[in-house]
């Protein structure tokens, strides 16, 4: 520190700097660097931060991100920048970003013979490649994979949950199906374990992917099996929770699910919220927006409000802003997307966006952050990486299991073995599926 | 020593680093939570208080800004805010700024911190670390090769 200043007075100050500033301030001093990459400082920056529900975009097919600083969408992004991740060619279930927290964006993309997934900081420009997860074979038949990604505060810890259903392979064999197989990544940690998941709910198609957190839980829009009809019926919540690690099914009440079809799970005003799909329901005009008022109270859920999309047709809806805005996503030709967005309280769209690319994949409520600045396998700045002659793609770094939990995953890691050896050969997989410590169906 | 005033408002004394001496309501100073633990420690009884750390003319800047805190209740949060900008405004530059920070520190008390806190970081906001160094009196205590190395890595937050 300087020579009459005490570190706490600094410490003060430097909170209240923004992320860049802080970047440049590692170059005052040892002393400097070395505080504004403590975990301690980064959790207080966090903590005191004011900058937050930046909106992020990424056109895929170009790959560049876009940062929307606070309220300022359309307008004020910073110029395209690189993305971690790029679609791969052969991806066949698409680059997403799987969610937004502390200022750090997890994206993945899988393909049939890899599966990558980064965490990645845009404020700091700092990139994380995660090390292969341990389901990675290929089986016959369907395979979906759902993600979330987000904090578990009880041990200041950063987790990516990773869920491989199998169902559809199931029910093309006329079995029933089987809950799916769950893996956490612990940034702490540094690796992947298997975790056990006995909550009978499945996923079927790809739109079941999105996830989003809420009271230090992740939630996906999941799928009941009906014996009757013999199909997946879309009406639960899956929920996991970050510290406990466990899976709950949330049931949602029938006046939800008779009112429309549904797309995803959301936040709006602080709630959990499910949004309809435009595109199954093409002969609505007037769609409901439900919340559920208290957390975990299957009573409270309650119809917020209705947008009525008039003659937008071919839309989606896209996601739910901070502000309150609701925003539209449209193809409107071959390589140009369009956002608008809805404002509920005076009820009007506006356009607001409108750019050439395949598709496009937001993060919203993105804060300024210093969070992975101090991870050592990290790397800075993709575009400065690049320019320097490196390729965009960077090396994904390997790390060793060690310590407590390492004979946990080892078994883990030989029951996907097994598994993957099974399917090949055409068996069930039920009889490889743990019975651990899930709770089952949650009642209100 | 403890005096009370008409208004039966109990009277301390602080004495700054350079002897000089303020009477003030104890409601007002006991904003700082230093002197606050001092009182209920009765230090208050024997005299003034003496706040090595703090010198007469910080001092005296600490004491507006605690007056002007103890009086405003939560309405005028507007008009409190604008004395606020005012008063950092008065203190000038980064060295009577950086003093009164480090007495808010000592004293402890916290709306002044994140005040002066807030505005010394506007102010650096976007300078170079060799201003901030001269700023301060930091030693750049880097070789050339390491302070590249950090330079390179975050290169667009120099740009």
């Amino acid at each position: 520190m300087s020579d009459n200043i005490p570190e706490d007075v600094i410490v003060s100050i430097l909170t209240k700097l923004p992320a860049k500033s802080l970047l440049r301030f590692r170059c005052v001093s040892k002393a400097w660097q070395g505080l504004i990459t403590s975990s301690t400082f980064i959790d207080l920056h966090l903590s005191t931060t004011t900058i937050s529900n930046n909106l992020l975009i990424v056109r895929r097919g170009i790959e560049r991100y876009f940062l929307y600083p606070g309220e300022h969408f359309p307008q004020n992004s910073d110029k395209g920048l690189h993305c971690p991740l790029r679609s791969s060619y052969n991806s066949y279930l698409g680059l997403q970003v799987v969610g937004v927290c502390h200022g750090v964006v997890c994206m993945c993309d899988e393909g049939p013979k890899y599966v990558k997934v980064a965490l990645w900081n845009p404020s700091i420009r700092r990139t994380i490649l995660l090390p292969d997860p341990n389901i990675t074979f290929k089986p016959r038949g369907k395979l979906t994979a759902c993600w979330g990604f987000g904090h578990d505060s009880s041990s200041n810890d950063y987790k990516v949950v990773r869920l491989v259903d199998l169902s559809g392979r199931d029910i093309d064999h006329g079995r029933d199906p089987l809950p799916p197989l769950a893996e956490v990544y612990s940034l702490k940690c540094g690796r992947w374990q298997m975790v056990p998941n006995d909550v009978k709910l499945n996923f079927d198609s790809d739109d079941d992917k999105a996830s989003v957190c809420l009271n230090g839980a992740c939630h996906w829009l999941a799928r009941s099996w009906d014996p009757l009809n013999k199909v997946l019926k879309l009406g639960r919540i899956l929920s996991f929770d970050w510290s406990g690690e466990v899976f709950v099914d949330i049931p949602v009440p029938d006046c939800v699910l008779s009112s429309c079809s549904l797309s995803s799970v959301g936040v709006f005003d602080g709630c959990l919220t499910l949004l309809p799909s435009l595109i199954d329901n093409p002969n609505l005009r007037r769609f409901p927006i439900w919340v559920m008022k208290e957390y975990g109270v299957v009573e409270s859920w309650t119809k917020l409000l209705t947008v009525d999309v008039r003659n937008h047709i071919n839309t989606e809806l896209g996601g739910l802003r901070g502000n309150g805005e609701i925003l539209f996503v449209t193809v409107p030709e071959l390589f140009r997307v369009k956002i608008f967005s809805y404002d509920p309280k005076s009820k009007e769209f506006s356009d607001c966006y409108s750019c050439i690319a395949d598709d496009l994949l937001y993060g919203e409520g993105l804060e300024e952050s210093l969070v992975l600045a101090n991870e050592e396998n990290g790397v800075w700045d993709l575009d400065a990486y690049a320019s320097n002659g490196n390729a965009t793609s960077i090396n994904r770094s390997t790390v060793e299991a060690d310590g407590e939990g390492k004979e946990k995953n080892e078994e883990g890691l030989a029951l996907v073995a097994e598994i993957a050896k099974a399917l090949e050969e055409g068996a069930s997989i039920d009889k490889f599926i743990q019975h651990g410590k899930g709770t089952g169906e949650k009642t209100a | 020593m403890s005096i009370t005033t008409e208004n039966n408002e109990k009277m301390i004394t602080l004495m700054s680093s350079d002897g000089e001496e303020f009477v003030v309501e104890e409601a007002v100073a006991a904003q700082s939570q230093t002197i606050k633990h001092l009182i209920e420690d009765g230090c208050s009884t024997e005299g003034s208080i003496p706040l090595p750390n703090v010198t007469g003319r910080v001092l005296s800047e600490v004491i507006q800004y605690c007056k002007k805190h103890s009086s405003s209740d939560d309405k005028e949060e507007k008009e409190l805010e604008a004395w606020d900008a005012e008063f950092v405004k008065a203190a000038d530059d980064h060295v009577a700024l950086t003093d009164l920070m480090m007495a808010a520190n000592f004293l402890d008390i916290k709306g002044l911190l994140d005040l002066v806190a807030q505005t010394l970081a506007n102010m650096i906001t976007g300078k170079s670390p060799e201003e901030v160094r001269r700023m301060w009196n930091i030693k750049n205590d880097f070789t050339p090769e390491e302070a590249e190395k950090v330079r390179k890595e975050n290169q667009w937050a120099f740009e």
